[in-house]
């Protein structure tokens, strides 16, 4: 095969000397590959290919399959970004009740409360009900299921359930009601960090929302017991809302 | 023979025309676009079961109202507003600004607002909607930033297929205050 193939092209890389003068000189350069090549048997390239292939795959592992990356570890206080939000959890404290999140607690209960910043980073703005955007992303783990938050309120001024509005950070606390005696200082507790996807609705549904939470990371913190939430040496932050303005105008027409 | 090129004409003209077909059908949802009624500044609009006139627009870094006090980058608006038919459950409930391909709700942090306030036929109430933005928001200049806001009032949380009353507000004309007041609702005029 090279044989025939090489004497038209012969031609071309082995002008004669008269016209060698005129040939640029890169094309030259390569005369040996050219002619290399051409000595080279056709099916020697296929095997060439396939030892190539087979070795650029057992240098990045070989054919097994690959490990599909787990929900990453994140520090305390480190944040998690989606298309959706940017969460990043403070603290944990357990506080004998926390009216101020709107939360109540029975008999033997008492609050695991959570402090983190959220950041809306959608363009509409994200309700915090049940089962939307913070609640559906930052929730406790608890044996091999996970709990959403019961209540969610605002630090600074108690607001609950409030609205995240577009690329405003907000500083959250979300309660849950827990059983008093699962819980102690210094327990470590991992909450899981999900993502959701973004579903425009069509037929007969209509508006586009945030479903199908997934486990994207996980964080590990330690609770702090405040006990009834009166703690002298706590700073600031360990406070629960102190700003008693929390009723939201339900009250009716004023005048 | 002579002809040969008639089909090659017609079919170019049928792909056209299915572009065009295309390009001037309307979008899914736009069988259930809400009314929008122009509400100038000071002007009173109507729609469904609600007028309106914005009676003022500020920017401030602070807002007050009721003890309640936040800084920010705040949009707070002052309008007159009441049912035109009927009053029950008639919330001002729909309040969103829109700037810079981002959607803001009114905020329902300050404890007494006009947002979600309950409406009557024949007495207008006046008081102030605040809308909470990221920092530098309304910065001239900022990249991508369009020169107005628009704001949107309704009665439905949704507001498809019902009128929603639609004032713009050019960010140069836009009064910029340290701190604001968001005034606690009252009847207009007294």
């Amino acid at each position: 095969m090279p044989r025939p193939l090489a004497a038209p092209y012969a031609a071309d890389v082995e002008p004669e000397p008269e016209t060698r003068a005129q040939q640029p000189v890169p094309k030259r350069r390569f005369h040996w590959l050219r002619t290399a090549s051409d000595r080279v048997p056709t099916k020697w390239f296929a095997t060439a290919g396939t030892v190539l292939f087979l070795a650029a795959t057992a240098a990045f592992g070989g054919l097994a399959t690959a490990e599909e990356p787990g929900p990453a570890a994140l520090a305390v206080g480190e944040e998690h970004r989606n298309d959706q939000l940017a969460v990043a959890v403070q603290r944990a404290v357990l506080i004998d009740e926390l009216p101020e999140a709107g939360i109540t607690v029975e008999p033997g209960q008492r609050v695991l409360a959570l402090v983190v910043d959220a950041e809306n980073l959608w363009t509409e703005p994200l309700m915090t009900a049940r089962g939307y955007s913070v609640r559906d992303a930052v929730v406790l783990e608890r044996g091999s299921d996970v709990v959403e938050a019961d209540e969610v309120a605002r630090l600074d001024d108690g607001t609950f359930g409030p609205w995240l509005q577009p690329g405003v950070p907000a500083t959250l606390v979300l309660a849950w009601a827990v059983d008093g005696r699962s819980y102690r200082d210094d327990q470590e507790l991992r909450f899981v960090v999900r993502d959701e996807t973004l579903y425009t609705a069509s037929f007969v549904a209509s508006g586009r929302s945030w479903e199908d939470p997934v486990p994207a990371a996980y964080v590990t913190v330690a609770i702090e017991d405040v006990g009834a939430g009166k703690d002298p040496d706590a700073d600031a932050a360990d406070d629960p809302p102190v700003d008693p303005a929390v009723g939201q105008s339900d009250e009716g027409a004023a005048g | 023979m002579t002809r040969r090129w008639v089909p090659a004409v017609a079919g170019a003209a049928l792909v056209a025309a299915a572009w065009g077909v295309t390009a001037v059908t309307p979008a899914e949802d736009s069988a259930e676009q809400p009314f929008v009624v122009a509400a100038p500044v000071g002007m009173r609009a109507e729609g469904r079961n609600l007028a309106l006139t914005v009676t003022g627009v500020r920017a401030a870094d602070a807002v007050v109202n009721e003890g309640w006090r936040a800084e920010g980058e705040w949009v707070v608006v002052d309008v007159e507003s009441e049912a035109t038919r009927m009053e029950t459950g008639t919330l001002l409930q729909f309040v969103t600004l829109r700037l810079g391909g981002r959607t803001y709700r009114a905020s329902e942090r300050p404890p007494d607002s006009m947002f979600g306030h309950p409406l009557s036929v024949g007495l207008p109430s006046a008081g102030s909607v605040a809308f909470e933005l990221p920092e530098g928001a309304l910065d001239a200049g900022a990249a991508g930033v369009p020169d107005e806001l628009v704001l949107r009032f309704g009665l439905n949380l949704d507001d498809r297929l019902d009128s929603v009353l639609e004032t713009r507000v050019p960010l140069d004309d836009l009064e910029h205050v340290g701190e604001a007041e968001i005034a606690p609702v009252d009847w207009a005029g007294s």
